[in-house]
């Protein structure tokens, strides 16, 4: 019965405007990418139905608004989620920077549960034009990954563009919703012995 | 063709019919004409110029072939001038004719003559605006009604300028070309919105475009330090900025502001001056325009969260079938309504009907703050159907990419109908303790309705009276063999609430007196049937009015109209505004009464 029915798996995705959220998006649910998007304005919706360890999972993505000014109304999105997705980047040392305060802004919206274990995945957007404008050395980014909460966060240096890493990232995140929810429900030792196991060899990506 | 000749004026019938005789004009078209007339000064009027009247609705054309000479012979006073540069647009009643004329002609005339008045009154121009203006008068319109260009019209020039001239200084004062700091939130902000701002249509992407609209949104975002600039505000300046800059271009006056989004550049259509004038205007003009709606922009963002609570609630109201079916989905109504309430619709609807939506909502009191949400819940409930037949995820989706690209005007003037309607009637409801509906069914060949009051404050709530009214089929005569229902039926609450018939409350005070209201609207209901009770969409042209919508508006004008002019809802909420009187007088308390249109017609 369990098996059968997809599980939901809600996931909110944050940074600062322009970092390209919602190309990162376009690129993981309908493989697309363009170079004109419009600013995403309160939250935009995607779902993808994906297969993870053989059980269909349903993701509901919410791709949010970059400027600090939409913060106000975050909750309404952030309430309930299952994974958080921060994206900053690679080429603007500002988004990183400003990773911490849209990480502790999500907690206190979303007021989740499990503050220090709640899974957060962190994409470094743009890798492509990475010879050119790098502002972002990968080992400061782990770095933050490392400090915060008990779990280390997955890192994922991504490019909407050209494709790279979104998939992967996207998969980790999935994973990590996954995990959370059989932590949740402890009492089904098998499939959280399943799925904690496989996530170790994916964790950092880059 | 109609002529005119010695004062005698003749109509032509709406399909440009040419058989003579022609009906005489009404009277109230003979007074348009007259009232422009007068205002040309007689010369023009000395028997050789004609005067065509075209189509039912009362469209002057006027033919001056020869006026320009005669203004110099005359010698107009000069702000006369303006009048005959503006019926020089028209084109002779012949080539008129030849390509039918415009159903909103006499709607521009008479925005014409509003705004050439000495001192028209913010009413007449909210009246005329509601039904929407011209291309070529729609600047003009648009900075009066947001106060940003006098009334009167020997002040206007000089309050433009001074206010042209003030915006001139902030730019010198505030907007350093060169040397913006990067650090500047604002400015970072605002380059970073620019490009994506319509990444489709080419003319927002020029330089005599882009420009303009970064100094407005970076002065507009640094003058207003409580409210910054907030994206969506890039948007929102979109049609404002199309509108000045078009008002100075002869060919969009002729075509609208489709035939501006189509060019590739401004290139050298526009004089440095009037590029300035554009760019002021449109600063000002956008400013108030935001300042209406200031609340969405703080910190906080309050007037979304209370935008969207009150859309909940008015689908509440007029659709609780639809309202519980997104509560059982779990959608909330923040999750799609924060974007209609932050752009003003701008990524909701095609351009051009977003231009004439504001028209409309421009034309009235507070438009933007209130008028607006309604609007919104006539677009939700206008995709009922596809909204009830999905779930959570479905639901979102199609709220997020609503399927409007194909949509022309008419349909935004049936929403826009339907919003001013569902806010006068909530308006009413909120006078009355508990509802009485009224539904009506139609099929081809007889219409009927029940009235019934339920008090939703007991529990299970109860209906106190409920009865059925018919007319008789000789009585709604269809017209063709395979006539449209007037009427759209769309399913009621009331249908799912079991009537008690209880003897005890038959004979309950305010059953009777509601049965005796119902009874007395029915009558009046049964008298006119073809002719009044028309649905909103389907009166184009009655009442002298151009539009439907418009129809819909003033209809609920009640104390202006006869009641045999009203529709059914508004007919019977007379009376239980009648009747609410008569019972205070009684000293019966007024607990019951309230009228709600349950039902809606659509255009079929």
């Amino acid at each position: 019965m369990r098996t059968s029915r997809p599980r939901i798996l809600k996931i909110v995705i944050l940074g600062e405007s322009g970092v390209g959220k919602t190309s990162l998006m376009d690129r993981y649910v309908c493989n697309e990418f363009s170079q004109q998007y419009k600013a995403t304005i309160g939250a935009d919706f995607y779902t993808k139905d994906v297969i993870i360890d053989d059980k269909p999972v349903g993701l509901q993505i919410w791709d949010t608004a970059g400027q600090e000014r939409y913060q106000s109304l975050g909750s309404a999105f952030y309430r309930g989620a299952d994974a958080c997705v921060l994206v900053y980047d690679m080429t603007d040392a500002r988004s990183f920077d400003a990773l911490d305060s849209w990480r502790d802004e999500f907690l206190i919206s979303a007021a989740p549960r499990d503050p220090d274990s709640f899974p957060f995945v962190v994409m470094g957007n743009k890798v492509d034009v990475i010879d050119r404008a790098r502002a972002v050395p990968t080992k400061k980014a782990q770095d933050w990954c490392y400090s915060k909460g008990t779990n280390v966060i997955p890192l994922f240096e991504t490019s909407a563009m050209d494709d790279i890493n979104v998939e992967a990232a996207f998969d980790a995140v999935a994973r990590s919703g996954l995990r959370r929810g059989e932590q949740d429900e402890d009492f089904i030792p098998r499939d959280t012995v399943e799925i904690n196991r496989k996530p170790v060899d994916e964790q950092c990506a880059c | 063709m109609a002529v005119s000749t010695a004062g005698t004026f003749f109509d032509l019938d709406a399909s440009g019919n040419e058989e003579f005789p022609c009906k005489p004009l009404r009277s109230s078209a003979l007074k348009e004409i007259n009232a422009v007339a007068s205002f040309f000064g007689n010369h023009f009027f000395r028997g050789r110029q004609q005067l065509t009247k075209c189509g039912s609705l009362g469209i002057g054309v006027i033919d001056f072939a020869d006026m320009e000479e005669e203004c110099r012979e005359n010698e107009i006073p000069s702000h006369k001038n303006e009048a005959v540069r503006f019926t020089k647009t028209f084109r002779s009643p012949r080539s008129v004719l030849q390509k039918k004329v415009p159903v909103n002609s006499s709607q521009r005339l008479q925005m014409d003559l509003i705004l050439l008045d000495e001192c028209p009154s913010r009413e007449d121009l909210r009246k005329c605006a509601w039904k929407g203006c011209g291309p070529q008068n729609r600047a003009q319109v648009w900075r009066m009604l947001l106060g940003h260009e006098p009334l009167k019209f020997s002040a206007r020039r000089p309050a433009l300028e001074v206010k042209r001239k003030r915006y001139r200084e902030y730019v010198d004062l505030l907007y350093p070309e060169n040397d913006l700091p990067d650090t500047d939130k604002t400015i970072r902000q605002v380059e970073m919105d620019l490009p994506r701002t319509h990444p489709h249509i080419p003319i927002f992407h020029v330089p005599e475009v882009r420009e303009p609209m970064k100094r407005i949104l970076y002065l507009y975002g640094i003058l207003n330090p409580k409210r910054t600039y907030v994206q969506g505000m890039n948007e929102i300046l979109t049609p404002v900025i199309v509108v000045f800059l078009s008002s100075y271009l002869k060919e969009v006056g002729e075509k609208g502001v489709e035939s501006f989004l189509n060019r590739g550049g401004i290139g050298k259509s526009l004089t440095d001056e009037e590029l300035r004038h554009a760019e002021a205007d449109a600063f000002w003009t956008f400013s108030l325009l935001v300042s209406s709606i200031k609340d969405n922009f703080t910190a906080e963002q309050s007037g979304i969260l209370r935008r969207v609570q009150r859309l909940e609630t008015i689908v509440r109201e007029v659709d609780p079938l639809l309202a519980a079916h997104l509560e059982r989905n779990g959608n909330e109504y923040i999750q799609f309504a924060c974007r209609w309430m932050n752009c003003l619709l701008m990524r909701e609807l095609p351009f051009p009907l977003v231009v004439k939506l504001w028209d409309a909502l421009l034309g009235e009191e507070d438009g933007m703050a209130d008028l607006h949400v309604y609007f919104c819940a006539a677009l939700m409930i206008r995709f009922r159907a596809e909204l009830l037949s999905k779930g959570f995820e479905d639901c979102i989706m199609f709220l997020q990419h609503l399927p409007t690209q194909g949509w022309k005007t008419r349909e935004v003037d049936f929403l826009l109908s339907q919003a001013f309607v569902w806010k006068e009637d909530l308006k009413l409801e909120s006078l009355f303790a508990c509802q009485v509906y009224c539904k009506l069914h139609i099929d081809h060949s007889c219409l009927s309705w029940d009235i019934c009051a339920v008090n939703y404050r007991q529990s299970p709530c109860s209906v106190l009276f409920l009865n059925t009214f018919r007319i008789a089929p000789s009585r709604q005569q269809p017209r063709s063999s395979a006539p449209a229902p007037f009427f759209h039926s769309r399913p009621c609450p009331i249908e799912r609430i079991p009537a008690i018939k209880s003897p005890r409350l038959q004979i309950h005070p305010r059953v009777m007196i509601a049965s005796s209201a119902a009874r007395i609207a029915a009558r009046q209901l049964a008298r006119p049937v073809s002719r009044s009770l028309h649905s909103t969409t389907s009166a184009r042209g009655a009442h002298g009015n151009d539009y439907e919508y418009l129809h819909a508006k003033y209809m609920y004008n009640l104390r202006n109209k006869p009641a045999s002019k009203l529709k059914a809802g508004s007919l019977i909420s007379t009376y239980f505004s009648r009747l609410r009187l008569n019972m205070q007088k009684l000293g019966v308390s007024s607990h019951f009464q309230r009228l709600r249109h349950t039902k809606f017609c659509q255009p079929c």
